[in-house]
């Protein structure tokens, strides 16, 4: 057992924790935080993606132990009641239907952004190949995104 | 936001906020107090007598509070196609005298933690007599080949279709072409993996099952039967569903397992989930198929015959086997106006996991094969496959040779578009080279969608409740079950659209089967079509109400009011009398005191099929479209690049339609993997490749410009002229890529999926030949 | 829950403090990105006592410029080796295998060390490595040593004990290209890859390396195609005389037809390539 101190959305949170633990375990078993999910538990679907110090990376990779140090964002700490223009960008476009890769993508988009707020069609993609979509086809995601970007860009 | 006559306008999904925000929960999310952990034991045989189940050491571990075999149950089948098809109830929840195939259901067990529940499975002694087994379609078939079930030759399901002379047609043909076409097994690969909470209410004999499922009704009906309760005591509920494509469309034993787990442990609440081998392994798949066909035509280009076998590998239960072999072999007649057709369709039992319902039923493997078979003939007679199309596609208004009745039909107008918009002309037939060894082709592939399909029950009705509250709020009740196409979206604007109020008011409660009236779920393309209707119909009769009391108190006659933009008007001028929220208030009001609650119902116009011969109309109406794919092939590494797709779809019209061009989108997509790489191996009965590591899926990187376009039709029997969809942009896809294909290379690939070593090697043979 | 069984996290600050838990655990486990490592724990039944993290050990993680080589620490990540400028500039062929290997979070997470540790026949980045003429930075049980990629992947048993510290790649002024294929797309493994590094010099060049990676065994030298490339003229590369040098040079593997094929188109874009540029 360890005892960490993880930032998780910009809050501290003090716990024990078994050296083994993965922080996907600890967000939904012991913070409650059930919008990260997970689909394959083995680092392909991208449905756990969480933000690790503004990048994207997998919560079903990473030891909870680990992920001390370093500021942890999940969908949640995105936003709720106001949403980020990406989270609108998705409602807007089209991009969400069954809804389970969502909070991931969003997520993914956001890393991307950070680091280039006007990216191409094709950076957008490869942005994007981490995580699986099984509803959408990828379509309306990448627009969402691109959409995004612009109205990001425009707002000073 | 105020959405007025929301029905044609891309309005956002309901549901897409908590979706966005990670607030939508979902099964897979839900805990419950003194929830626990349930777990499966499965066979690891794929033929096996059970000799002998001990389970009183799992019994003793502690922190076990329940375990479970067939002996704690009434031991009764059950069977997702019963209805028509009462020989296809062959599986039990808990087998207890032979398991099929590696995966079978046998013992439960509910513990305190997931480690317990794992422990306690390895502590369940099974004997088990191992019987030899078959794992393939031909090889079950023979005379000789272990007997799976009491089927003769291991022939679970056997369906014929004959109309006409076929051979006399063929013999009169110009051209014969006969040819045999392998489908692949795939898998559904939705994000939310299986899971179900059961919790049984000990003291009045009532479950709760919370089921990650795309059809509600159909469990609380399974249930229902194997464990002799009456339906009003089980309740199932839907919540957000991540994704079901067919895979989760009907009683699986964690089901049944999860709730009676619950009883046994004194009512406390039980989780059971498969984790993503699991789901690959143990749910359903897709039924490889082996289609042959031999088919004839005239120099003219009109198909004289179609005639052949298809045989299903159908794994070790039927599932929805009835319905998937009906799909493979009828529903090109909803395409085509062929008049000789002799198709005998077999689903044979064999030793490999279960082969069910998955997007599009049959109608992928039967798109594969017809479509690459119509390209072959006209390229036989040299007819151009447009042409040729448009020469043998049906026409509205007419009933096809099996009965089915076609009203509305785009299909012509389809191929058309298609054709102009990808510039068929220019480029069908025309050497194109864009890098040393890179050739471009293009091709086409034409479908039809059904709207539910009466394989299931006497009916297919769907029901609706609308309720408005004295504050103006409207709630609506529909059995649909939404897992991710936006069908409570699209019911929320036809509620909305017909009451005459915005979007923005309609709350929605969806897909509790104690709550909301029936539905038979989604499938079959049929919720805005069939749960649309009702849900119109609801919306006018809770319209009806309030303009009853409007009428009544302004002394006007009903007939001459309607409700329109929030506001009741009169129907000539449209002059504004009051608005609805005052006309709410007054249906409440003293002298009133008026609920609203709006019903409706909707069963569609069908007839049932005769499964000796393939006649009857199946559905209310039928939706049709064109795909034509544009390709590139390197000949040096066989590589196939999709450059872009183009649909046309006469969806009949758009109830919302950034949804229905994301189901096309998204049905085009999981078409291009199954063409091009997506392929769940078998070994001696077990799934090879139960990962996304090793089963890939198309990623971001996949996707392909597609051009999706609508022709509108307005159906007369749709909600606003809508057709259902969902399904039939997935039917054409594989041929239309191994058409353009053909038209870069000059290789006509016959089975799926088109790897480059296939390419390469269907490149070199046709060197040899020259 | 819990997804892994318990261990024993170590997060060491210096190599000689893991060196010292290395040598202490019963069953010690390296634990770099994690991407490896921890999906592999998922599986197996053979448990670490220990995993000994080494996130915190400052000395590998960075990317060094120097006058005549390049140092990237062992726990730089895919990520930051692909969009290092330094890397680019000078190492062109190893920031684009870096970008194909896996998907974006991974990148994120994963490291070059880790791809070279993992002794996968299928990782991308030991061929590259090797045609870049890489030198591994290891510290072993014994002491630190410098060695060739080629050794390193050799080192077996208790002798490969020990913690990949830092890759060393020289300036040799190499042009580098790496050319990758899978079977069903981008992100997936590779079936089979190239790598390939050469000095122009004149009409011609020297000091060719041409690596490849049959995805069935250790990296491969193609001695017999480098001769090829360096004793004839840029200008007289002929691909079907280049392809009979690889199989003569790839005889022994008896590699399968498909995977001869794709090297083959992969010569023909190299020739393509250093003739147009």
């Amino acid at each position: 057992m360890k005892t960490v101190t993880l930032d998780i959305n910009g809050k501290a949170f003090c716990l024990d924790v078994p050296d083994g633990e993965l922080l996907i375990e600890t967000l939904r078993d012991r913070l409650g935080l059930l919008g990260t999910k997970y689909s394959c538990l083995e680092g392909d679907c991208g449905v756990c993606t969480v933000l690790a110090d503004g990048k994207n990376v997998l919560s079903c990779l990473m030891l909870t132990v680990e992920a001390e140090g370093r500021k942890i964002t999940t969908i949640e700490g995105l936003g709720q009641k106001d949403l980020h223009p990406i989270q609108q960008a998705f409602i807007d476009e089209g991009a969400v239907q069954c809804g389970f890769c969502t909070p991931g993508m969003i997520l993914a988009s956001k890393s991307l952004l950070d680091a280039h707020p006007s990216p191409t069609q094709d950076e957008v993609v490869h942005a994007l190949d981490g995580n699986l979509c099984r509803c959408t086809g990828y379509v309306r995601i990448v627009n969402a995104v691109l959409s995004a970007a612009r109205k990001m860009t425009k707002t000073p | 936001m105020k959405t007025t006559s929301p029905v044609g306008k891309s309005v956002p999904r309901i549901d897409a906020r908590q979706k966005v925000a990670g607030e939508a929960t979902y099964v897979f999310d839900l805990r419950l107090p003194g929830m626990l952990v349930g777990k499966m034991l499965r066979s690891p045989h794929a033929h096996a007598r059970i000799v002998k189940i001990d389970t009183s050491k799992a019994e003793k571990l502690p922190g076990v509070r329940a375990v479970v075999t067939a002996e704690d149950t009434p031991k009764i089948k059950f069977g997702s196609n019963e209805f028509f098809f009462p020989y296809t109830v062959d599986q039990l929840p808990l087998e207890f005298e032979k398991v099929r195939y590696i995966g079978d259901e046998i013992a439960a067990v509910a513990a305190v933690d997931e480690e317990t529940a794992q422990k306690a499975l390895s502590l369940i002694d099974v004997h088990y007599e191992v019987l030899p087994a078959v794992f393939s379609s031909v090889e079950a078939m023979k005379p000789g080949a272990p007997a799976i079930h009491t089927a003769m030759n291991n022939i679970g399901v056997m369906m014929p279709t004959c109309f006409g002379d076929p051979d006399r047609a063929l013999k009169e043909s110009d051209y014969v072409r006969e040819d045999v076409f392998y489908l692949q097994s795939a898998a559904h690969a939705a994000l939310e993996p299986h899971v179900s909470i059961g919790q049984y209410e000990l003291s009045t004999d009532r479950i709760t099952l919370w089921s990650s499922t795309q059809a509600p009704f159909k469990i609380r009906e399974a249930m229902a039967k194997t464990l002799k309760m009456q339906e009003a005591d089980v309740r199932v509920i839907k919540l957000n569903v991540g994704g079901g494509f067919g895979g989760k469309l009907e009683m699986f034993p964690m089901d049944f397992c999860a709730c009676l787990l619950s009883k046994k442990s004194g009512g406390l609440p039980v989780k059971m989930m498969c984790n993503r081998e699991e789901v690959f392994s143990f749910t359903r798949r897709k039924h490889p198929m082996i289609y042959k066909l031999k088919s004839g035509v005239k120099k003219d280009g009109t198909v004289t015959a179609i005639t052949g076998e298809v045989i299903a590998d159908g794994g070790a239960y039927c599932s929805y086997g009835p319905t998937v072999i009906a799909a493979a072999i009828m529903r090109f007649m909803m395409v085509y106006k062929f008049k000789n057709i002799r198709l005998f369709g077999s689903r044979i039992y064999t030793n490999n996991p279960i082969s069910g319902a998955i997007r599009g039923f049959g109608g992928v493997q039967s798109g594969f094969a017809i479509e690459s078979h119509m390209d072959m003939l006209a390229r036989g007679i040299g007819m151009d496959p447009v042409e040729f199309r448009l020469k043998n596609a049906t026409d509205p208004n007419m009933t096809t040779v099996n009965k089915m009745i076609l009203s509305s039909n785009g299909l012509k107008d389809c191929i058309r578009k298609a054709a102009e918009i990808s510039g068929w002309k220019e480029k069908y037939g025309v050497k194109k080279e864009t890098a040393p060894g890179v050739f471009r082709g293009i091709g086409i592939g034409i479908a039809a969608d059904v709207m539910g399909s009466k394989m299931y029950k006497s009916h297919e009705s769907a029901g609706s409740i609308i309720k408005v509250e004295e504050d103006g709020s409207v709630y609506l009740f529909t059995g649909a079950a939404d897992t991710g196409q936006g069908s409570d979206t699209a019911m929320a604007q036809i509620a909305a659209h017909e009451l005459g109020v915005a979007y923005e008011r309609v709350r929605i409660k969806a897909a509790d089967t104690e709550i909301t009236p029936f539905d038979t779920g989604s499938f079959a393309s049929r919720v805005t079509f069939i749960s649309g209707n009702a849900t119109k119909n609801a919306a006018t009769d809770a319209k009806r109400q309030i303009l009853e009391v409007v009428a009544q108190e302004l002394k006007l006659d009903i007939q001459r009011l309607d409700i329109k933009d929030e506001q009741v008007v009169a129907r000539e001028g449209g002059r504004a009398l009051l608005s609805f929220d005052q006309a709410v208030i007054l249906c409440y009001s003293f002298n009133y005191g008026r609920l609203i609650i709006g019903r409706g119902n909707y069963n569609p116009k069908t007839t049932p099929v005769d499964f000796r011969t393939g006649e009857g109309n199946i559905s209310g109406s039928y939706g049709f479209e064109a795909q034509i794919a544009e390709v590139e092939v390197n000949t040096k590494t066989g590589q196939v690049k999709v450059l872009k797709m183009y649909d046309v779809h006469d969806i009949g019209y758009p109830i919302n339609p950034a949804s229905v061009h994301g189901q096309i989108e998204g049905s085009i997509v999981m078409g291009l993997g199954y063409t091009l790489y997506e392929d769940l191996k078998f070994k001696e009965g077990r799934v090879v490749n139960p990962l996304f590591s090793k089963y890939r899926i198309p990623r971001s990187t996949e996707t392909i410009p597609i051009e999706s376009v609508f022709i509108e039709t307005n159906d007369p029997q749709g909600p606003f002229g809508a057709k259902g969809m969902g399904e039939a942009s997935l039917l054409p896809t594989a041929a239309a890529i191994a058409n353009a294909i053909h038209d870069a290379v000059g290789i006509q690939i016959k089975d799926l999926p088109i790897t480059p070593q296939k390419i390469l090697a269907a490149l070199k043979d046709s060197e040899n030949k020259k | 829950m819990p997804i892994l069984k318990d261990f024993r996290y170590h997060a060491p600050v210096s190599v000689a403090e893991a060196l010292a838990l290395l040598r202490k655990s019963k069953k010690p486990l390296l634990l770099g990105g994690g991407t490896f490592v921890l999906n592999t724990l998922k599986k197996t039944a053979v448990y670490p006592t220990d995993v000994i993290g080494l996130r915190k050990i400052a000395p590998l993680c960075g990317i060094k410029d120097a006058a005549k080589e390049v140092t990237i620490g062992s726990m730089t990540t895919l990520a930051e080796v692909t969009s290092s400028s330094v890397v680019r500039e000078h190492f062109a062929s190893l920031a684009e295998a870096a970008a194909c290997v896996a998907t974006t979070p991974l990148r994120h997470m994963a490291t070059i060390g880790g791809n070279l540790a993992s002794r996968f026949f299928w990782v991308d980045l030991p061929s590259v490595l090797m045609a870049l003429g890489a030198k591994v930075s290891w510290a072993g049980d014994k002491a630190k040593k410098t060695l060739s990629v080629e050794d390193f992947l050799s080192l077996k048993g208790p002798e490969a004990q020990g913690i990949v510290t830092e890759i060393l790649l020289p300036k040799n002024g190499l042009t580098g290209a790496y050319f990758r294929h899978t079977q069903t797309m981008e992100v997936d493994l590779p079936i089979v890859a190239m790598a390939f590094a050469a000095r122009r010099q004149a009409d011609g060049v020297k000091d060719v390396r041409c690596i490849v990676n049959t995805t069935l065994s250790r990296p491969v030298r193609l001695t017999g195609v480098a001769s090829y490339f360096e004793t004839t003229k840029v200008g007289e590369w002929k691909a079907d005389k280049a392809a009979d040098v690889l199989r003569r040079d790839l005889e022994q593997g008896k590699l399968d037809d498909y995977r001869l094929h794709c090297l083959c188109a992969d010569l023909e874009s190299l020739i393509d390539k250093f003739k147009k540029a």
